[in-house]
């Protein structure tokens, strides 16, 4: 009906073109599969496992915080038999540590890059597949070994001698092995677990880049685009350019480490009552490099999820996204920016004080697109007819916490602030809240609106908001405080702050910051059988059960092999809600004007619906 | 008005609740002790008033955005049984919770505390969750793809407030770290972070480091009061922090490099442990008298105390902060020395009358120190003055948290001087 | 915009760069090769800078004809590249399988030459734990050397296994004109190598 402008060499989607009957075993299907739905899965559920690891270490960061020196119960009795049941400082020096570093390279960054990455982008642009299926494969699989090795680095030598220098992983400590108990063997096997990591990004990033670039579907221009689609793709050049200083940086660290290299070790260090062979190194080159990456990380860890949310509000508002243009130019400068605030991290590192200055500048500067769209999410709710879906609930929250987080970096910004709060828990506050409350309500927004699509059911609604409902809370109650513990002088990484006069009266606070983590964590159960249960408990869903406009929603729940039956063909923008031209509150991108006159919206989709519930 | 809005209000007024009422209960910037300091606190409150100001507005337009656009899509039906279905939702999870509690390790108060909030809570979530729907049904939306104007405002108005904020933070940081010359009549102490002290390193006799009659000391600081102190920062081993939390200072201290802080102190050690008394001399023989001072004591972290004091028994049940640091300042206490075990019972205020009729100084004071101590350790109690803490703030190790020094602020450099010479004698005697 | 325009009256059309895939990868993937041995140089120049007093002089460690001849031989690899390429272009497979022979052996020289330079090094005690904290400037330069040549060695390295895949390819089933993306593609790899042991040369064995 409609012609189509293509020819062989410019349209070039890889792998088949058409969705097939799929002939393949179960491990080239299921284990070692090139499909990108299959391998989001895989990191999906890896990502998932790993949450609740991290969640325990940080549960055991607040039993300490909470009570320090006790004797905890039970637990105490199985993993600190040599200390009558008391956490040794070397432990909870191991804690911290592994809970950052898990929590970023092994559930943030896979979570959304190369779950919903993997997922979304070859589905949101039209694509059957990725560009490289095999390459995105092998990304995945290179996740292993550093499983393997950040798992091993607990027990390596016991866990007591767990890696301990902090994710930030500043040298002299992960430099000289004999700096502490956790600078051993353990700190070793860290770096090569980062090493991996960054390995595994790389290739995906470059998969992601180059699929989105040269594999859309006609008609799939950059401006059509979804909104998480440009944020996956930007943070695919994020992640490329930004994560190779890392890798160098770590392998210097290793060398240090292993060929007596020096980079990072001065000389003249005294250490035990030993003399370490270290020569001219510094420190601050570490903190430089490793900056040049973790900075940028955090934009890797938050733009995705600032997609998914654009496109869970649209969707469940009705409405257009307001400001498609200047979301995406605010999404290109974060990423340009990102690239130049590094330094912020390291005003009272010692670096010249010139540069301090500098940085300021550039870091309020990259305040002002995240407030613009902040603006525009308030603006595309405006005028909506908001459906309070679990999605579109995690999505306002994502919203509400991002601003608290957004804001409490401002005070950071500015030298003089940052001098006296940095390493106190007002960082700990500041970044639990984009993260934590940024990143994750992102990927629960994002589990839960796609949900249908993956798995080809419905979670249940009314646990999805008991969920949501438990986790903004907790998440509040644990966090919002932190930013006055910060104030008041209370450093993080400490193992008993009652050591210090100055902090006594804060113990209260800390025990109540406690509890609230419990109920945190617990809520995270009810989200973890609400996931599970709904695979095989939930309601089936149809193609389209938000009525929503992207791609995706083109494929059948879930999708299946190769992605569409025929090549889709794209006729407007992704967010095309409540339009004049449509006869229902949605018009989805592949309905070419003809179609639309003969098109009766929802015949084959469920409509999602609360049918017997209490909502 | 949908509940969740609700739900959302609690964000913006939370957060008003918590850092107003933080300034008047001790969870903020602690009592500022030097002029750059007062300067960054300014810089955090011009920050608070900006940042504060656009938390309540987005976040109260986010509540309003929920209430006023929410709506009930129209597939929506009632529950076939509802007060079975309610009791199911009510009973099933509550016994859930209830299991997890029992089993979850935790100590035997908090589980408690947590399953009270649970029998409270559940049923208010539920409550919450399900009256007050939205009794809109689905209207259209408007197509609205956004307006130019208002992305141009709210891209410069933001950009404009940041820049200008720092252009004005520039100054306070020029003075706070840019190099400048040292005054030639200040003699700089060294300042070594270890694993896990600080090793201070102070120029002695000839007024000049590196030299025999260097007075080394372990994890104090000493400089005079009003004057701008100088030291120079290393680290031996790994990197640490130099903290100052009360003076705002804050430099790492990074192993091959030696690096120059300069901080001044507005009030002298004992200036600071008499602060917020409001007592005469006499007050500390009468234990009402005590009681009586510990009460009007307004520093946070002693109003914090007040609680541990049973006015009515006539005998205190703790001993607070203020109370000892009440008598350091009264009687000019030293370092604390060891005491041989001494375990008579007699209820304190005879105790006090006695030694504190004595006016003891010396010895006797430290006698008398320990004893008021070892009678009420308890929770929060630790054997200390009121002094300031210098914190080390970069993870050095499995011993960071135990890396504490003092800074003692002297009241005149005589008194300074006066203490080198003692350190100096007591060094030589060592040797 | 307040106004929509959502739906255009012409219809959709091909949205993809005029590059394959393949290449457009390829150069993405220099792109962030670029920012890694940024990082490596990066730290050679700072750590170079700070300890310039103690720095051993380049006549000291190493011998400048030996790198220059280095130099010249990938160069010319290069160059037997771009003739490879335009030959299968052409349709001459059986002259493109020459010169990626000759391109073959040019690198391999080059690995031997540096293999020949390690073992000196070893030689004369100059690994990076062997040199005593005495003279930190020549511990600095050993691990600072062995990092770059050897993170640069390695990529090589891996230039050489394609082209000896492509090679094999060549020599059992015979190269066949679709082969021709393969040798573009790896072809600019091999040049990016090149260019990296261009800033490398008068860095360690000029400066």
């Amino acid at each position: 009906m409609t012609t189509l402008v293509t020819s062989e060499e410019t349209y070039r989607p890889a792998g088949e073109h058409h969705a097939h009957v799929d002939k393949r075993g179960f491990i080239s299907k299921y284990v070692f599969s090139t499909d990108h739905k299959i391998i989001a899965m895989q990191f999906y559920f890896s990502s998932l496992v790993w949450l609740f690891v991290g969640g325990l270490l940080a549960m055991l960061i607040r039993i300490q915080l909470a009570w320090p020196w006790e004797r905890i119960p039970w637990l105490g009795e199985k993993l600190f038999a040599s200390t009558a049941g008391q956490m040794p400082p070397e432990f909870y020096t191991m804690l911290f540590t592994m809970h950052g570093t898990v929590m970023i390279f092994l559930v943030i960054i896979p979570w959304l890059l190369g779950a919903f990455g993997n997922f979304l982008i070859p589905l949101q642009i039209g694509a059957p597949d990725m560009a490289f299926p095999r390459l995105n494969m092998l990304s995945y699989w290179l996740m292993w070994p550093a499983f393997f090795f950040f798992a091993s680095s607990f027990v390596l030598q016991g866990l007591n001698n767990g890696p301990a220098a902090g994710w930030t992983s500043y040298p002299p400590l992960s430099a000289v092995p004999s700096a502490a108990p956790g600078s051993g063997p353990a700190q070793t096997y860290w770096i090569l677990g980062v090493t991996f990591v960054g390995i595994s990004s790389m290739m995906g990033s470059i998969n992601y880049m180059t699929t989105v670039i040269n594999c859309r579907a006609p008609g799939m221009t950059f401006f059509r685009m979804p909104l998480s689609t440009w944020a996956l793709f930007i943070t695919a050049i994020l992640q490329a350019f930004a994560l190779p200083v890392l890798t160098a940086a770590g392998l210097m660290l290793l060398a240090d480490r292993v060929i007596g290299s020096s980079f990072f070790v001065p000389e003249d260090l005294w250490i035990n009552g030993e003399q370490t062979k270290g020569v001219g190194g510094s420190p601050l080159l570490w903190q430089h490099l490793f900056w040049f990456y973790s900075h940028p990380a955090v934009y890797i860890m938050i733009l995705p999820a600032m997609g998914i949310v654009s496109e869970v509000i649209a969707t469940h508002s009705r409405k257009p996204v307001f400001g498609y243009r200047p979301m995406v130019y605010s999404m290109i400068s974060i990423c340009a920016l990102g690239f130049i605030v590094w330094g912020h991290h390291m005003y009272t590192s010692g670096m010249n004080p010139v540069l301090g200055t500098a940085f300021v500048v550039s870091t309020v500067l990259i305040s002002v697109p995240s407030a613009i769209k902040t603006f525009n999410w308030l603006g595309t709710m405006v005028g909506g007819t908001i459906y309070l879906t679990t999605p579109m609930l995690h999505a306002v929250g994502f919203v509400s916490l991002f601003i608290i987080g957004g804001l409490g970096g401002i005070f950071l910004a500015v030298t003089p602030i940052d001098v006296q709060v940095h390493d106190t828990y007002f960082i700990v506050g500041h970044f639990h809240y984009v993260l934590a409350g940024g990143s994750l309500f992102g990927i629960f927004a994002g589990v839960t609106h796609w949900y249908p699509k993956m798995f080809g059911r419905m979670m249940s609604e009314f646990w999805g908001k008991v969920h949501f409902a438990m986790t903004f809370f907790f998440m509040n109650g644990t966090f919002l405080a932190m930013h006055q513990l910060g104030a008041a002088g209370m450093p993080r990484r400490i193992a008993d702050p009652t050591q210090y006069e100055f902090l006594l009266h804060l113990i209260p606070l800390n025990k109540f910051i406690t509890f609230m983590a419990f109920g945190m964590g617990l809520a995270q159960t009810i989200f973890l059988i609400n996931l599970l249960g709904s695979l095989v408990l939930g309601k089936r869903s149809g193609r389209n059960p938000w009525h929503a406009n992207s791609l995706e929603w083109l494929a059948s729940s879930p999708a299946p092999h190769g992605n569409f039956e025929s090549v889709p063909l794209v006729y407007r923008g992704p967010h095309e809600f409540s339009s004049p031209e449509s006869p229902a509150d949605y018009l989805p991108q592949w309905l070419s004007p003809a179609e639309v006159k003969h098109w009766r919206p929802g015949e084959d989709d469920s409509p999602v619906s609360n049918k017997g519930g209490l909502l | 008005m949908s509940k969740w809005s609700l739900f959302f209000l609690t964000v913006p007024v939370a957060g008003v609740a918590i850092f107003a009422a933080a300034e008047y209960i001790g969870w903020s910037l602690p009592p500022v002790q030097s002029t750059l300091g007062r300067e960054i606190d300014h810089l955090y409150y011009v920050v608070l008033a900006i940042t504060g100001v656009t938390f309540i507005f987005t976040q109260l337009g986010l509540a309003f955005l929920v209430s006023f656009y929410a709506r009930r899509r129209p597939a929506e039906m009632e529950s076939a049984n509802p007060i079975a279905t309610m009791l199911f939702w009510l009973i099933v999870p509550m016994a859930g919770f209830g299991l997890l509690l029992y089993w979850f390790p935790m100590p035997a108060e908090s589980r408690l505390w947590m399953g009270v909030s649970l029998a409270v809570g559940w049923p208010l979530v539920l409550s919450l969750l399900v009256s007050g729907r939205s009794a809109r049904v689905s209207s259209t939306a408007w197509h609205l793809h956004g307006n130019n104007t208002l992305e141009t405002v709210w891209t410069i108005v933001p950009a404009i407030i940041f820049i200008g904020l720092a252009i004005y933070q520039y100054p306070t940081w020029k003075q706070l770290r840019y190099p400048k010359e040292r005054p030639v009549d200040v003699q700089p102490v060294r300042v070594i972070g270890r694993q896990f002290e600080w090793r201070m390193v102070y120029a002695g006799r000839d007024q000049k480091l590196d030299t025999a009659d260097d007075l080394v000391v372990a994890n104090e600081l000493h400089v005079v009061k009003g004057k701008e102190a100088w030291i120079d920062l290393r680290a031996m081993d790994v990197l640490h922090s130099f903290f100052l939390p009360l003076h705002r200072v804050k430099q790492d201290a990074v192993p091959g490099l030696t690096i120059p802080v300069w901080f001044d102190s507005l009030e002298s050690s004992w200036e600071f442990q008499e602060k917020g008394l409001l007592f005469e001399e006499e007050d500390l023989l009468d234990p009402a008298g005590l009681v009586a001072v510990i009460q009007s004591a307004s520093d946070p972290a002693s109003a914090f105390l007040k609680e541990k004091i049973d006015p009515g028994a006539l005998q205190l049940r703790a001993s607070s902060k203020t109370l000892v640091a009440a008598f350091n300042a009264l009687l000019a206490l030293d370092s604390l020395e060891p005491l041989a075990a001494d375990s008579d019972e007699k209820p304190l205020p005879l105790e006090l009358r006695q030694l504190a009729g004595t006016n003891p100084k010396g010895d006797r004071r430290r006698l008398f120190h320990r004893k008021l101590i070892d009678r009420f350790a308890g929770d929060y109690l630790r054997p200390v003055g009121r002094d300031f803490d210098i914190v080390c703030a970069e993870l050095c190790g499995w011993g960071h948290y135990k890396m504490k020094g003092r800074l003692f602020v002297h009241d005149t450099p005589e008194l300074l001087a006066e203490w080198m010479e003692a350190t100096a004698r007591q060094q030589e005697v060592t040797q | 915009m307040a106004h929509a325009i959502t739906t255009e009256a012409s219809p959709p059309v091909s949205t993809a760069l005029p590059v394959s895939n393949g290449k457009l990868a390829i150069w993405l993937f220099l792109g962030t090769e670029v920012m890694f041995f940024t990082g490596l140089i990066g730290a050679y120049i700072v750590l170079r800078i700070s300890n310039a007093d103690t720095w051993p002089n380049h006549h000291d460690v190493l011998h400048e004809p030996i790198g220059a001849f280095n130099t010249f031989v990938l160069i010319c690899s290069s160059v037997t590249v771009v003739l490879a390429h335009q030959a299968i272009l052409q349709g001459k497979s059986a002259r493109c399988l020459w010169l990626l022979a000759v391109t073959f052996l040019l690198g391999f020289v080059f690995l031997g030459v540096k293999a020949f330079e390690y073992a000196e090094k070893f030689h004369h005690h100059l690994l990076p734990w062997e040199i005593s904290a005495e003279h930190p400037g020549w511990r600095l330069w050993s691990g600072t050397y062995f990092m770059m040549t050897g993170f640069h060695a390695l990529h090589v390295l891996v230039g050489l296994f394609a082209w000896g895949w492509i090679l094999l390819v060549g020599a059992t089933v015979g190269l066949r004109p679709s082969h021709a993306h393969f040798v573009e593609n790896a072809g600019i790899y091999w040049h990016f190598v090149d260019l990296v042991w261009i800033f490398l040369f008068p860095l360690l064995y000029l400066m």
